[in-house]
């Protein structure tokens, strides 16, 4: 299974398209922080506006952990679609090859051949959560120092002590691999229905783009609708800083991504087992 | 006629008293005041903002005449524009407002008079209203701006703390609603978690917890400007 598991991760590694997301990821990170270098105070003062007529505001506000809030922010729509670009493609772009059926030749069962892909998958989307996590946090710290971390809601701000903040980033990255790592699924099963690398993708981030439509309008009706939605759920990293913690709705919210994890691996891999792999 | 005359004659002498009443003790406070050049002492403040979720936090208050006031925390703090150094300098500026004796009353079981200080010019300054115990303590402060509205300060005193200064104060005050750009916040796909009613109050309080006085030990200016 290792074996199978390392050939995997060669193949994911021989693509150039699985350096597409972390590059992105470097360059999004890197332009934000930029800016921010540039003219961050100037940023600050524009969201901070409706404050600064009652308040006189102490403190250094502009440091690396509200920075690495604000990028995690902007990538919430676009590392979807970085990790789907790879395992949309894992089963699909094999069965347009031609290559699945060589493999399904080998003395390997589908179920060996199916899982050892999706380890690969799940290694590939971690490595994107820890290059997102140090470039985000490590070098927005490196480049802007610590303290502490004003949340941002439009509604509302949270500050966390920066004693309490770095707890909370490690349990907000663990719990956005899991949103990422349901996407990766989403895609993987898709992909084990596709012969071609393209309709996963699309699939995947068309069912993104309108779930967050969904979730965005504030309309009653798409409120029985939104907590079944898996949008809904992958956004709950953000919860992690928020006072108090909603623990009950961290753990419901968690569980639900992990069901929707099981669900689209066993249809993915009920299906591979018996998909017809000669057309 | 004659008795006309009499209760007018009654009515401008009361009035009169009333104002040397009302100046006396403004001039009581403003002596106890004068003995103050500098201070600092550590503080404790504790947040009930609206649409602000921030815990309490330490720090050092350093206040030098006239006016330098600042608060220097180890963290973040949202600071009202009004503190309780307005009082004060308030009292202190005879040319700028004049006291008027408006009657007595009870508060933390204490009888205080109560002097409203009525702008003689154009000031941000529209109205304050002090509080005053016979300690010359001023107990309550309610203070209108045109720039920030009106804010009430209650200043609870401690003589383990210091006599003249207090050890606590709550301040009270107008604000506008919080709003940060939807672009920024990014709250898509979020779950609504607000409290009924939480958006729609318009009012918040500080409270600092004042201790460890430290009277006149010639403050460097530099404490008022560092980052």
């Amino acid at each position: 299974m290792i074996k199978l598991i390392k050939v995997e991760l060669f193949k994911i590694a021989a693509k150039p398209r699985s350096y597409i997301g972390l590059l992105a990821i470097t360059i999004i990170v890197l332009l934000i922080q930029m800016a921010m270098l540039a003219d961050g105070k100037g940023f600050l003062s524009f969201i901070f506006s409706s404050f600064s007529q009652s308040f006189d505001i102490e403190g250094k506000i502009l440091n690396g952990n509200l920075v690495a809030f604000i990028v995690l922010q902007m990538l919430v729509m676009q590392m979807p679609l970085l990790i789907v670009f790879v395992t949309g493609d894992i089963i699909s772009g094999e069965a347009a090859d031609g290559t699945l059926r060589l493999i399904a030749g080998r003395p390997f069962s589908r179920t060996k051949i199916f899982f050892a892909k999706y380890t690969a998958s799940a290694i590939y989307t971690a490595i994107l959560t820890i290059w997102l996590g140090l470039m985000a946090l490590l070098l927005g710290r490196i480049l802007f120092g610590n303290g502490d971390m004003i949340v941002l809601k439009s509604d509302s701000l949270t500050v966390i002590r920066s004693a309490d903040v770095l707890w909370r980033y490690m349990a907000a990255f663990g719990i956005a691999f899991l949103s990422l790592l349901l996407i990766a699924s989403y895609s993987f099963c898709i992909s084990a229905f596709s012969n071609n690398s393209i309709t996963p993708i699309i699939i995947c981030m068309g069912t993104i783009i309108v779930f967050t439509i969904i979730g965005t309008l504030d309309i009653p009706f798409f409120d029985y609708i939104k907590p079944f939605l898996f949008t809904t759920h992958m956004i709950v990293w953000r919860d992690m800083f928020y006072n108090p913690l909603q623990w009950t709705d961290i753990a419901i919210s968690i569980g639900i991504i992990l069901f929707y994890i099981v669900l689209f691996t066993t249809i993915g891999w009920y299906h591979f087992k018996t998909k017809d792999i000669l057309i | 006629m004659n008795k006309i005359i009499l209760f007018i004659a009654l009515f401008l002498g009361a009035t009169q008293l009333q104002a040397q009443d009302a100046k006396a003790i403004i001039r009581q406070c403003n002596l106890s005041y004068a003995t103050i050049k500098d201070y600092s002492c550590n503080i404790n403040l504790t947040f009930d903002i609206p649409g602000l979720n921030i815990g309490t936090i330490d720090g050092s208050v350093y206040f030098k005449k006239p006016t330098k006031f600042r608060i220097k925390t180890k963290g973040i703090a949202f600071l009202p524009k009004q503190n309780p150094n307005q009082i004060p300098q308030i009292m202190a500026d005879t040319s700028s407002f004049t006291p008027l004796y408006i009657g007595k009353e009870t508060i933390a079981a204490q009888n205080v008079n109560v002097i409203q200080m009525v702008p003689l010019k154009d000031n941000d300054v529209v109205a304050a209203r002090f509080y005053i115990n016979a300690k010359g303590q001023i107990l309550k402060a309610q203070i209108s701006t045109k720039e920030n509205g009106t804010s009430d300060i209650i200043n609870v005193y401690d003589d383990k703390v210091s006599t003249q200064l207090p050890a606590s104060s709550v301040i009270s005050f107008d604000m506008k609603k919080f709003k940060v750009p939807k672009m920024v916040a990014v709250d898509i796909n979020s779950k609504n978690t607000k409290k009924p009613g939480d958006n729609n109050k318009t009012t918040g309080s500080v409270t600092m917890k004042f201790s460890s006085y430290k009277i006149n030990q010639n403050i460097p200016d530099i404490v008022f400007t560092e980052q």
